[in-house]
C-alpha cells in the first residue's frame, strides 16, 4: 500500500530557484512547469494570495548552509509564494542575461547563439510581445543551439591543456578545488605570477581598463560582474559552487558595496576599481593590473566555474553536487523531455498539442500544477438533431433502473394503496409521524423492462387499487393513517414479493411471511398475495418447485462426493505473489513457482503473528474457573428437526433489544428456512 | 495494469459477481465441486466448519455459509450475546446448527492485502455494526477468515418498498458502523449495500468485507502529499459546529493558516495547500497549548476551591486530540520536504485560476499533449463504480475517511429514487461525467479546484444542474414517494408543487433528502462525518425493528 516510490520525483520540478545558466541562458528564464499555460505573465495574478509568510523551519544543518550563501533576506523571498517571486523572477532574469555576456562573451564563436536565445528568453517572459517565430522554426533553433554548446564544449576542452592559471585574491578553499578542477581538463595552475601564466583568476572586479576582447564590457555588465565579484568574495566561505545561487541576490548584496573584501584568512583586499582611483601608485602593483599590462586574460571566479560547469555537463563526474537542483544539461534536457520545452507562445497552437474540435464537446481535467499528466481526456460527438447525446444526461430513466437510463415509453405511476378501510387502533408508535407513510410503493409500469413485474403486481394491484393511466393516478379516497400502518408493516411481505420481479425467473422470494407480528398483516397478505397464502407459516414450508429442487441438491451434494463440473471457464486474473497474469487460476496456483509461494513460510511469518492473535478463544479457559457444565448435551426437545432449526448469529446487533431479539428469533426460525434455502446472493462476508 | 504494485493497486476495483437467486443444476454441483475441494485443500476446516453453500463470489474472495460444527466448544459470546445463559451468564449450548460465513480469500492475494484485511478487522472486533471477525485460518496460500452468519436480503428486494422508519434504521446502522470505522482511521473504501447486510426482519446491518480498507494514519498519513486544498483530518472536536468555526478561521484569517485540530475527520478547505509539516506541527501545538492549560486548571482548581476543576469531558476532548506522533527521523524528512515544497507554493495557485487562464491561451481552445510524458497521478481508486467519491474520481491522493459516506449518500439516493444502480458508468470518465449531470459545472469545477484540478468542459447539459436541487432531483424521478408521504396518500402522482409546501418543510421525507444531501456534498470537508450524520434530525423520528415494528430512538437503539 505504500506509494513511496511515486514521492520521489527524478526529475525537478521548478527550476527557477537556481538561476544559475548552465547551457542554455534561456532555460533560466524558464517560466514555472506548464509551458503552455503563461503563469506568471498576467498582471493580476501577482496580488492574487498576497504574502501569506510561512514559518520557517528552524535551523538544521542544511539551513544552515543555505543561510550562510542566501543570507536571511534572499530566503525571505522564497518563501513568498506569488507577488515577490514574479518580481525576483524578474530580475534573476535581468541578472542572468547580464551574466550572459560575461560567460559567453569570451568564446568567439559563440556570439552567434548569444542574440536569439537573448531574445528568446525575453519572449518567453513577455507574453505581450506576440513572437511570430513558427514552432518548427523554433525546434531548429533548438538543435542548432545543441549542437553550438557541444561545439564549444570541444574547443575548449582541447585549449584547456594549454592554459596556465594564476589564482588571485581567492579564499584557500575555493582555490583548492578550482586547481583541482582545471587540472583534471589539462591545465596547469602556477602559484606564482610570472609569464608562463595565460590566465588569471579573480574574486575581484576586473579593471575596466584591461584589455582583450573577452575582457571587453559594457558597462552595465562591469557592474553585474562587480556585484557578483562580491558575492563570491562573500559566499566564497560556503564553498566554490555557492555562488550558482548567486545571481539572484547579487543585487541585494551589491547596494552595500563593502569597501574591502576580507578572505577567510584575515587577509583584505580593495576592490580594485575603487582602489585605482583612489590611490593609482599602490594598486599599480596589483597584479591585476600587471595583468592587464601583460596582456593576459583576465577571468572572473564566477565566468570560470560556468565554464567548468558547462564543459564537465557530459562528464559522470560532476563537481556540482552540493547544489540542491541538479541544472547540467543532460537533466534539463530530461526535463524537457518530460515537460516539453517552456518556452513558447501560448496564443500559438502547437503541434503537439490534440486540440478538442471548436464542435465537438469535452471534459478535460487536469492538475492545474501541471506536474502530472491530465486525469480525464475525453471528447464527445456533438449530437445531430433528434439524437441523444453520447455523454451522460439525467434522463432519470424508470424505476429500477439506473438514473442514466433514458425510458421513452409512456410513464404510469401506479399505486399500490394499502387497503382503505383498515380498521383503528393504530399503534402508538405510528401516529407521531407526519401524514401518511405510505411508503408503499406505486410503481411504474407499463414500460417493457418492468413488464414481469407489472405483471407480478397485478394481482395485487386489481384487489386494492385502480390504475390509473397518463401519469396521475386516479385519487382513491381511504384513511390515510391506518392505511399507512398497514401498509408499512407490510412492507416487508410486499417488498419480498417485488423482490420477485426484479431479477427474472427467480422464485419468489419470502421475506416476512411467516408469523407476523400483527394478526391483521397476516390476513393482508394472505388477502393480497394470494401466491403466499400458502407459505406463510406452516412449518418453513418450501415454496417453489425450483426451490425444493435447489435445497435437495444442497443436500445431496454434501452426502456423495460431488462430480466434477463438466466445463467450467477459465478464469483469468492477476497473481499478486508472483507478479504474472495468468489466464487460468486453477493452473497457475498448482505452477510451481506459485507453490514454492505458497510453501515458503518466510512469506506467512508477519500474518501468523497477526493469525495468532485473532485466535477463537475456547470455552474451556472462560469457564475453567466455574463449575463445570454439561455443554454437549443438548436438550433435544428444543432442536427442530433437519437442517430447518437453526441459530443464526445476529452479530454486533448493540441496537437489538435482547429480550426482542431472542423472541423474533424463535418466531423466525421456520421461516427462515426458506430464507436460508433461497439464499439470495448472499454474499455474507 | 499489473506491471508493479502501485499500478495495480490504483486500478483495483471490487466487482461483486451479484448470485443470481435460481442456480441451476450445474451451478450447484459446481459449487459443490468447489467446496468439497477447498476443504481438501483446508484440512483444519475438517471437522470444524462443513460448508453448505456459496453465498457470493467476488473479485478477491469467495464467501461460504458453514455450519459452525465445533460452536459449543468455543466462547462465542462476544459475537452472539444470545449464546449466553440469561440466568448463569455462562454460554448455553444451542439447539440445532450454527451457521457462520468463511471468507475464503483467493490464493492469488499477496499476504501484505491479507494481513491489511485482517488487521483492520481485528481492529474493529467488537465495534458496533461491522463484522466480526471469530477467527482466521491459513493452510499454506490459502487464507480463510470466520465471520457470523448474518441473515440479510438481496437490496434489489427491499429498495424501493422501503419505508422512513427501516431507512433510519437502515443508515442508523451504516452510520454507526462508519463511525467506528473512522475513528480509528480507517477507510472501507468500499460501502455499497452487497457489502452491508441488513436483515429488513430486524431492522439490523452490519458493514463487511474489508479487503480493500485502508489505514490512513500512520505510513499513509505520512505520504499525505497536501498537494490539495483540504486539511489534514483532525480528530472530531467540536462535531459539524467545530469544524464550520475552524473552516471560518482558515477563512478570515491569513490564507496560509493551519486549521488545527478542529478540521474533523474530513478535514476543512484551505487557502492553499499546505505542507504536512506545517499542518503536523500546528495541531501539535495546539494540543499542547490546550493541555497545558487543563493542567494549570486543574492544579489551581487544588489550591483555590473558587476555581471549579475542568470537567472529565473537558479533559476527555483534549486527550481525544492527541494528534499521532511522529517517529523519530521522520519530522527532519519531512522538514526536508517542507523545504522542497517551497519551490512548488512558488508556482502554486488556485486551479480556478489556471482554468480561467487555459480557456484564454490558444485562442480559447482547450487540448492536451498528444504524448505526454509527464507522470500521471497516483492515487488508489479502490472501490465499486457508481459508488466512487468525486474526489477519488478526480485522482486526489489524499483521501479521507469522507469517500465512505459519500458512498452511503449514493445508496440512500438509490432508496430514495428507487434506481438502482444509480450510475451506469463504465469507466472513471464517465463515471464524473455522470456525477457532473448531476450537479452541473460550476459546483465540479469547485470540487476539482480543492483538489488542485482544473475542470473544464463545454458540455451544454453540464452549465446548469438539470434539478436545482436534489430535493427537486427525488421529486422528479420519484413522484410517487411524494405522494405516498404526504398528508394525502391518495392524492394525484406527481403531486402539484402547491400541496408540497403545504406538509414538505421539516417534514420527515425532507429531512431524509436533506441528510442524502449533506452525504452528496461535492466538497469533501463540507460533508458530514458519519458521527455528524447520526447527529442529523432525521434520525430523531421511529425506527422500524422490523416488521413494521416502530421503536423511538432512545428504546433499542443507541
Amino acid at each position: 500500500m505504500a506509494t513511496t516510490t511515486a514521492r520521489t520525483p527524478t526529475i525537478p520540478r521548478h527550476t527557477n530557484l537556481n538561476p544559475k545558466p548552465p547551457t542554455r541562458i534561456n532555460k533560466v528564464a524558464k517560466p514555472p512547469p506548464r509551458g503552455d499555460t503563461p503563469r506568471f505573465s498576467l498582471p493580476g495574478l501577482a496580488s492574487f494570495t498576497g504574502t501569506p509568510q510561512l514559518p520557517v523551519p528552524s535551523i538544521s544543518r542544511d539551513s544552515l548552509h543555505r543561510n550562510t550563501i542566501a543570507g536571511p533576506s534572499h530566503s525571505r523571498q522564497q518563501l513568498n509564494p506569488q507577488g515577490m517571486a514574479t518580481n525576483s523572477r524578474k530580475r534573476v532574469v535581468n541578472d542572468v542575461l547580464d551574466l550572459t555576456h560575461t560567460t559567453t562573451a569570451d568564446v568567439d564563436d559563440s556570439d552567434s547563439d548569444e542574440g536569439p536565445s537573448q531574445k528568446r528568453s525575453r519572449t518567453a517572459l513577455d507574453p505581450k510581445r506576440k513572437s511570430v517565430k513558427r514552432a518548427e522554426q523554433r525546434a531548429e533553433k533548438h538543435d542548432k543551439l545543441v549542437a553550438e554548446s557541444a561545439q564549444w564544449r570541444t574547443k575548449y576542452k582541447k585549449a584547456f591543456p594549454s592554459f596556465t592559471f594564476y589564482f588571485d585574491a581567492l579564499d584557500p578553499l575555493t582555490e583548492a578545488s578550482l586547481s583541482k578542477s582545471v587540472e583534471r581538463l589539462g591545465a596547469s595552475v602556477d602559484n606564482f605570477f610570472s609569464k608562463k601564466v595565460t590566465h588569471v583568476v579573480t574574486s575581484r572586479q576586473i579593471p575596466s581598463a584591461a584589455s582583450g576582447k573577452e575582457n571587453q564590457h559594457s558597462p552595465s555588465v562591469s557592474a553585474s560582474a562587480s556585484a557578483s565579484s562580491a558575492s563570491a568574495a562573500t559566499a566564497g566561505a560556503g564553498g566554490m559552487l555557492d555562488s550558482a545561487a548567486g545571481p539572484s541576490r547579487t543585487k541585494k548584496q551589491s547596494t552595500r558595496s563593502p569597501t574591502t573584501y576580507s578572505l577567510l584568512n584575515g587577509q583584505k583586499l580593495r576592490p580594485f576599481g575603487e582602489g585605482l582611483d583612489k590611490n593609482p601608485f599602490i594598486d599599480s602593483q596589483d597584479i591585476l593590473s600587471k595583468a592587464v599590462e601583460f596582456k593576459l586574460k583576465i577571468w572572473h571566479l564566477e565566468k570560470i566555474q560556468a565554464m567548468l560547469t558547462r564543459i564537465n555537463a557530459h562528464s559522470p563526474k560532476k563537481a556540482d553536487t552540493t547544489n540542491q537542483r541538479n541544472l547540467s544539461l543532460p537533466s534539463l534536457l530530461r526535463d524537457e523531455q518530460v515537460y516539453g520545452t517552456r518556452e513558447r507562445d501560448p496564443f500559438v497552437l502547437r503541434p503537439d498539442m490534440h486540440y478538442f474540435d471548436r464542435k465537438s464537446c469535452h471534459i478535460l481535467v487536469e492538475d492545474s500544477t501541471g506536474e502530472h499528466r491530465p486525469i480525464v481526456t475525453k471528447e464527445y460527438e456533438r449530437p445531430r438533431k433528434h439524437e441523444d447525446p453520447s455523454w451522460p444526461v439525467l434522463w432519470g430513466g424508470i424505476e429500477g433502473r439506473g438514473g442514466f437510463y433514458h425510458y421513452n415509453g409512456p410513464i404510469t405511476y401506479e399505486r399500490r394503496v394499502p387497503p382503505p378501510p383498515a380498521p383503528a387502533a393504530a399503534p402508538a408508535a405510528a401516529s407521531k409521524t407526519t401524514g401518511g407513510h405510505a411508503l408503499a410503493a406505486a410503481r411504474a409500469v407499463d414500460g417493457a423492462p418492468n413488464l414481469r413485474r407489472a405483471l407480478s403486481l397485478q394481482v395485487i394491484n386489481n384487489k386494492t387499487a385502480k390504475r390509473g393511466g397518463g401519469g396521475v393516478d386516479s385519487a382513491i379516497s381511504g384513511g390515510g393513517k391506518d392505511a399507512y400502518i398497514a401498509a408499512s408493516g407490510n412492507s416487508q411481505t410486499i417488498t419480498s414479493t417485488m423482490a420477485t420481479s426484479t431479477r427474472s425467473g427467480a422464485p419468489s422470494r419470502l421475506g416476512g411471511a411467516g408469523p407476523i407480528v400483527d394478526k391483521r398483516l397476516a390476513v393482508l397478505s394472505q388477502r393480497t398475495v394470494p401466491s403466499m397464502a400458502g407459505s406463510s407459516g406452516k412449518g418453513g414450508g418450501r415454496l417453489m418447485p425450483g426451490k425444493l429442487k435447489r435445497s435437495v441438491s444442497v443436500d445431496a451434494g454434501l452426502n456423495t462426493k460431488a462430480p466434477p463440473p463438466r466445463d467450467e471457464p477459465k478464469k483469468p486474473g492477476y497473481c499478486e505473489n508472483c507478479r504474472v497474469k495468468y489466464d487460468d487460476f486453477k493452473e497457475h496456483v498448482l505452477a510451481s513457482k506459485h507453490r514454492r509461494f505458497a510453501q515458503n513460510p518466510k512469506n506467512w511469518l508477519e500474518l501468523d503473528d497477526l493469525l495468532s492473535k485473532i485466535r477463537r478463544p475456547l470455552l474451556a479457559d472462560m469457564v475453567a474457573a466455574r463449575p463445570a457444565l454439561s455443554f454437549f448435551s443438548s436438550p433435544a426437545s428444543s432442536v427442530v428437526e433437519g437442517d430447518s432449526g437453526f441459530f443464526e448469529a445476529p452479530g454486533m446487533f448493540d441496537c437489538e433489544d435482547e429480550e426482542e431479539s431472542e423472541s423474533e428469533e424463535e418466531e423466525l426460525s421456520e421461516e427462515d428456512v426458506s430464507e436460508e434455502d433461497e439464499s439470495e446472493d448472499e454474499d455474507d462476508e | 495494469m499489473e506491471e508493479e504494485d502501485e499500478e495495480e493497486e490504483d486500478e483495483e476495483e471490487d466487482e461483486d459477481d451479484e448470485m443470481s437467486d435460481g442456480k441451476s443444476e450445474g451451478e450447484m454441483e459446481a459449487i459443490q465441486y468447489e467446496m468439497a475441494k477447498l476443504t481438501e485443500n483446508v484440512p483444519a476446516l475438517i471437522g470444524s466448519y462443513k460448508l453448505v453453500d456459496r453465498l457470493g463470489e467476488g473479485t478477491f474472495s469467495s464467501v461460504y455459509k458453514a455450519i459452525d460444527l465445533k460452536h459449543s466448544q468455543y466462547d462465542n459470546s462476544v459475537w452472539s450475546p444470545t449464546s449466553l445463559d440469561p440466568v448463569t451468564g455462562l454460554p448455553q449450548p444451542k439447539a440445532g446448527k450454527v451457521y457462520v460465513a468463511l471468507k475464503r480469500i483467493y490464493v492469488t492475494s499477496s499476504p501484505i492485502r491479507i494481513q491489511n484485511e485482517l488487521d483492520i478487522l481485528n481492529d474493529l472486533r467488537g465495534t458496533n455494526n461491522v463484522a466480526y471477525l471469530i477467527a482466521a485460518l491459513r493452510h499454506e496460500d490459502q487464507v480463510i477468515a470466520i465471520m457470523p452468519f448474518n441473515r440479510h436480503q438481496d437490496f434489489r428486494t427491499y429498495y424501493r418498498t422501503t419505508s422512513l422508519p427501516l431507512l433510519r434504521s437502515y443508515f442508523s446502522c451504516l452510520f454507526r458502523a462508519l463511525a467506528s470505522t473512522h475513528t480509528q482511521q480507517i477507510i472501507h473504501r468500499d460501502v455499497k449495500p452487497a457489502n452491508f447486510l441488513f436483515d429488513t426482519l430486524t431492522g439490523t446491518g452490519v458493514l463487511c468485507d474489508y479487503g480493500l480498507a485502508q489505514k490512513i494514519g500512520g505510513d499513509e498519513w505520512y505520504e499525505w502529499k497536501s498537494d490539495c486544498c483540504h486539511s489534514l483530518p483532525g480528530p472530531s472536536w467540536g462535531g459539524l459546529e467545530g469544524r464550520v468555526r475552524s473552516q471560518r478561521k482558515t477563512e478570515r484569517l491569513q490564507v496560509g493558516t493551519p486549521p488545527g485540530l478542529a478540521s474533523g475527520l474530513h478535514g476543512v478547505r484551505l487557502g492553499r495547500p499546505l505542507s504536512l509539516y506545517e499542518q503536523s506541527s500546528k495541531q501539535e501545538q495546539e494540543y499542547r497549548y490546550l493541555s497545558r492549560r487543563i493542567e494549570s486548571q486543574l492544579l489551581a482548581s487544588r489550591s483555590d476551591p473558587s476555581i471549579e476543576p475542568p470537567t472529565a469531558e473537558e479533559v476527555e476532548q483534549v486527550k481525544r486530540m492527541k494528534p499521532w506522533i511522529m517517529p523519530e527521523g521522520w519530522r527532519d524528512d519531512l522538514k526536508g520536504r517542507w523545504r522542497e515544497r517551497q519551490g512548488f507554493l512558488k508556482g502554486w495557485r488556485p486551479a480556478t485560476l489556471v482554468q480561467s487562464q487555459a480557456a484564454g491561451g490558444q485562442g480559447g481552445r482547450v487540448g492536451y499533449l498528444k504524448e505526454d510524458r509527464r507522470p500521471s497521478v497516483r492515487a488508489n481508486r479502490a472501490g465499486t463504480r457508481g459508488f466512487r467519491a468525486p474526489e477519488v474520481l478526480l485522482k486526489c491522493p489524499d483521501q479521507t475517511v469522507s469517500i465512505d459516506i459519500w458512498s452511503a449518500g449514493i445508496i440512500l439516493l438509490c432508496f430514495l429514487t428507487r434506481r438502482f444502480p444509480f450510475f451506469n458508468s463504465n469507466d472513471d470518465t464517465e463515471a464524473l461525467a455522470e456525477i457532473a449531470a448531476i450537479f452541473g459545472k460550476r459546483k465540479m469545477e469547485r470540487c476539482a479546484a480543492l483538489h488542485n484540478r482544473t475542470f473544464i468542459t463545454n458540455i451544454p447539459t453540464f452549465d446548469a444542474p438539470p434539478h436545482p436541487t436534489l430535493h427537486a432531483l427525488v421529486k422528479a424521478l420519484n413522484p410517487p414517494i411524494f405522494t405516498d408521504l404526504s398528508p394525502d396518500p391518495y392524492g394525484p402522482i406527481p403531486s402539484t408543487e402547491e400541496s408540497d409546501k403545504t406538509w414538505y418543510e421539516g417534514s420527515e421525507l425532507m429531512e431524509c433528502v436533506d441528510l442524502m444531501r449533506r452525504c452528496l456534498e461535492l466538497d469533501c470537508t463540507k460533508r458530514w462525518t458519519a458521527e455528524e450524520c447520526l447527529e442529523h434530525p432525521f434520525f430523531n423520528g421511529m425506527y422500524d425493528v422490523g416488521m413494521g415494528v416502530l421503536a423511538p430512538r432512545g428504546s433499542q437503539y443507541m
